[in-house]
């Protein structure tokens, strides 16, 4: 986990990465070094040249004056030069070929312009202008490129030691920079393997530097919370499902057994069969209801989205479940605010709207008053259902949001305890909000929807 | 009536053919999609009761080949599937009608009568009348033996939709999903609340009843014999 072998490392993204781009500096720094040495020593050649040139120039100037014989005392003159520098060397030859003066061998052309000669071994040339004078008289004036040879060895010297260093430093770098991504690679990739092995709750642990792998972390770690959630409420659904589904079961076997066993009359029969029937029934509603739920929590029904006019959806709902109040004993009534529309979808707004509307009335004495309201909000629309009844303890209100969560007083009452948690879906659904809060004395169900859900487009 | 079912498991056909044989119809079988397609293209049958879920062609296939065809044959389709993308799906392929695996045969049975007197009535009056009861769909009037009649909004739409299918039994779940609109089973006894005011209105005080509950199945509107 903590440093990577290193077969690993050599195959491993940043390193390579790290080589590559070394070989990117190396090549570079080749080219600039080759640039350097020629901009340096074609500079160095040109000044060589200019030198002698301008002795070639006073030195015709002498012979113009002073014939022959003042240019071989003033060229003689020039053979002498400090120590450690080259001399400039000059040579004048008779127009029968003899030398009368001066130290550079006689080999180059004896014509006007520059010349180059080369020692044989190659090691070393000389640079220098040639001369014909008006007598006839042969003058060139030349220097080593030894100073130029020092110059051109220096720069190649100074780059490829820089080179090296840099190349030696960026390989370095390289292998830092792959074991600090390796290991922090390791850490995610142990996670995760925990998390396949079974380890819910295995996070990747966070530096704190707030730098990309920090950002990786905090999303992966993230993800891994949403998943423990979504594994324990499954598990949680699953064990309710079962339970919930047993009861039910058990009585539909109970009562099919006895019809068996002791309906005496067909009537009796038929009387026990209808009683199984219904059981079945009801273990089919609660199997709808899960399935509905899940359908809207894999938000699959956006196709259905539409604009609704929520008033008029309200106002016919408060029809529908007026009656109904009237005949439990409740007083419904509905507070419209006119022209309410929304981008939603109508089926699931009204089936939430109609599981509010039962459980007030299911859950509440008679007597108690229920009202059902729609009203304009700045982002969208406001649902709101509320009743005087005896309300949902606080502790409680987050809890029956959840499947088959249901207060003790209504286990029996009837009904799937599945209700509120269709309403939650569909709310989310909607990217609306569902709250569940206190009328004193009472509950109040208050949903917020947006104008239109944005990614419902 | 003579009507194909198309069903590919051997209970379901059975439980199905038995209940449509004993209501008098005359009830072919197909087991499978192919098979299905190929009777009902070819047998002229007054309406069919198709599965949704079948080997080979499935029912929404068969559904939108027969349509595509010219074939209006009434089709009523089942599934196991009651989510309400399968419906709105199902409607736009060209089903008649869509019931929800599993059902009452009661269910199935006044949905098979709805369709084929709706094959039978293409025509959507405005104006009706079952015994001395009339209905003004347009000018939203209803009058009993010459007396008006004050019916809400929902009462109105109830009676009209018992109008419209004078002496067939209709459904709990019928009206739920034509008169309020409600594709899921609510908790409370909406249609039977609704039902006994309407009757209230309609009934009480004069000399016969029109409105009868048929037990076990559902209600009915009749005039009287």
């Amino acid at each position: 986990m903590s440093s990577a072998p290193r077969s690993d490392l050599v195959r491993s993204t940043s390193f390579r990465i790290g080589i590559a781009y070394t070989a990117v500096f190396l090549a570079s720094t080749a080219a600039l070094g080759g640039i350097v040495h020629y901009i340096a020593v074609d500079a160095a050649r040109g000044e060589i040249r200019a030198f002698a040139a301008n002795e070639v120039t006073r030195l015709s100037d002498v012979h113009q004056r002073f014939g022959v014989t003042g240019l071989v005392a003033a060229a003689a003159d020039d053979t002498a030069a400090p120590e450690g520098v080259d001399p400039l060397r000059v040579l004048v030859i008779d127009r029968a070929g003899r030398r009368l003066t001066g130290s550079l061998p006689p080999l180059m052309r004896r014509a006007d312009g520059p010349f180059e000669l080369q020692r044989r071994d190659g090691e070393l040339s000389i640079l220098g202008v040639g001369a014909v004078l008006s007598d006839g008289t042969f003058l060139a004036a030349g220097q080593s490129d030894a100073s130029l040879r020092r110059t051109s060895r220096a720069i190649l010297n100074a780059f490829l030691i820089g080179g090296g260093l840099a190349a030696a430093l960026a390989l370095a770098g390289a292998v830092v920079t792959a074991r600090s991504v390796a290991r922090r690679i390791a850490h995610i990739d142990a996670t995760t393997r925990a998390i396949v092995a079974g380890d819910l709750s295995a996070r990747v642990p966070d530096r704190g530097t707030g730098d990309e792998f920090d950002r990786l972390t905090a999303g992966i770690n993230g993800m891994l919370d949403r998943i423990e959630t979504l594994m324990a409420d499954l598990k949680r659904v699953t064990t309710d499902v079962a339970h919930d589904l047993r009861t039910p079961l058990a009585r539909l076997r109970q009562t099919l057994e006895q019809a068996r066993q002791q309906a005496a009359t067909p009537e009796d029969w038929a009387a026990r069969t209808d009683a199984a029937i219904v059981e079945v029934d009801r273990l089919l509603e609660t199997f709808t209801a899960l399935l509905r739920i899940a359908e809207i929590e894999a938000r699959a029904r956006r196709a259905a989205f539409a604009p609704v006019d929520l008033s008029a959806l309200v106002a016919d709902l408060a029809e529908t479940y007026e009656a109904v109040a009237e005949e439990t004993g409740h007083r419904l009534t509905a507070m419209v605010e006119p022209g309410v529309s929304v981008v939603a979808d109508r089926a699931l707004l009204a089936q939430a709207l109609s599981n509010l509307a039962e459980n007030a009335l299911r859950h509440t004495p008679p007597g108690t008053a229920i009202s059902l309201a729609v009203s304009r909000t700045p982002v969208g629309a406001r649902l709101v259902v509320r009743d005087d009844g005896p309300g949902i303890p606080a502790a409680m209100r987050g809890e029956v949001l959840k499947p088959f969560r249901r207060l003790d007083r209504s286990r029996t009452t009837a009904g799937n305890g599945l209700g509120l948690a269709l309403v939650k879906a569909v709310a989310t659904l909607h990217e609306g909000t569902l709250a569940l809060s206190d009328a004193d004395p009472g509950l109040v169900v208050t949903i917020d929807l947006p104008a239109t859900a944005p990614s419902a487009a | 009536m003579k009507i194909l079912v198309v069903e590919d498991d051997r209970d379901t056909a059975d439980y199905i053919t038995a209940g449509l044989k004993q209501q008098g119809h005359v009830v072919d079988v197909a087991r499978s999609g192919r098979d299905g397609l190929f009777l009902a293209a070819g047998e002229g049958y007054d309406l069919v009761v198709l599965d949704r879920m079948l080997p080979e062609v499935d029912g929404l296939k068969i559904l939108r080949t027969l349509r595509g065809a010219g074939d209006a044959t009434p089709v009523l389709l089942l599934t196991t599937m009651g989510s309400l993308d399968d419906r709105v799906e199902g409607l736009e392929a060209g089903a008649d009608d869509y019931l929800v695996k599993p059902f009452a045969f009661a269910e199935l049975n006044a949905r098979v009568n709805a369709l084929s007197r709706r094959a039978a009535r293409p025509v959507r009056e405005s104006l009706l009348k079952v015994h001395d009861l009339e209905v003004d769909c347009l000018k939203r009037t209803v009058t009993r033996a010459g007396r008006l009649i004050e019916l809400q909004n929902q009462e109105f739409r109830l009676l009209e939709y018992l109008m419209r299918h004078p002496g067939e039994v209709v459904t709990r779940t019928m009206l739920l999903e034509n008169v309020w609109d409600f594709h899921f089973d609510p908790k409370t006894n909406i249609v039977e609340t609704h039902m006994s005011r309407l009757r209230g209105k309609v009934d009480r005080g004069f000399d016969a009843e029109l409105i009868h509950t048929v037990r076990g199945a559902g209600y009915v509107l009749r005039a009287p014999q």
